[in-house]
């Protein structure tokens, strides 16, 4: 599992990267509206580990009714911002 | 909560020759932890404990922890992957193998458990184990 160190970070970059180098998604269908089940693959044996990328890259905590909410790609992004927004770490790529 | 040791049967389906815990030695919100002697028979390969055994150990011991979270008996779950499994060395006859189980992250009835097997202190094999659990009735 991808331990990518992400501060100073690209949340998109890193999401994206995740994706590509832990559920071997291509990069092309990598975009905000992709729907995780349905257009990336990922069933929910995938979620835990999911979690647990996003949560070691971005050194934030992901709360369970918070994860379950989870649908598309985009979601992932504005979670993952939101967690970061409140330590004043920059997204660079918003 | 059960007294310490206790017999692992309770909250297992598994029965020989495929158990490879004899007793539970701890158990607590976060984990539990088994420990089996290695034995002449059936687990041994080439004349050391089989590599399937030690993650063996490991899931039934996750099987324990979580009958006696859910205070259920017997616990229903499936393992369902097994990631970054690293086995140092195989236990011979005559070790006492402990099987330590650590909850990594819990989504749903799907969780993480980190699980370390060893011996005498020393780590024979470790890694992360995926578990699908049955809702209780």
């Amino acid at each position: 599992m991808s331990g990518t160190d992400a501060r100073g970070l690209d949340v998109e970059t890193v999401v994206n990267r995740i994706m590509v180098d832990a559920f071997e998604v291509e990069q092309e269908r990598l975009h905000p509206d992709a729907r995780l089940a349905d257009d990336l693959g990922l069933d929910s044996l995938d979620g835990v580990d999911l979690v647990v990328a996003l949560e070691k890259s971005f050194h934030c905590r992901i709360a369970e009714d918070e994860a379950r909410s989870i649908r598309t790609l985009g979601d992932i992004y504005a979670r993952v911002r939101a967690r970061l927004a409140p330590a004043g770490i920059e997204d660079r790529s918003a | 909560m059960t007294a310490l040791p206790a017999d692992p049967l309770p909250w297992l389906l598994h029965r020989p020759p495929i158990l490879c815990v004899d007793v539970v030695v701890h158990a607590d919100d976060d984990g539990a932890a088994c420990e089996h002697l290695v034995r002449a028979g059936p687990h041994l390969c080439d004349g050391v404990f089989w590599e399937g055994g030690l993650i063996e150990g490991l899931a039934q011991t996750a099987g324990v922890f979580e009958g006696m979270r859910q205070r259920r008996q017997p616990a229903l779950g499936l393992l369902v992957g097994v990631r970054d499994f690293q086995v140092l060395r195989r236990p011979a006859p005559g070790e006492r193998v402990r099987f330590a189980v650590t909850t990594e992250k819990r989504l749903g009835p799907v969780s993480l458990l980190h699980g370390v097997a060893s011996v005498g202190g020393d780590t024979v094999a470790a890694g992360v184990l995926k578990f699908f659990l049955a809702e209780p009735a």
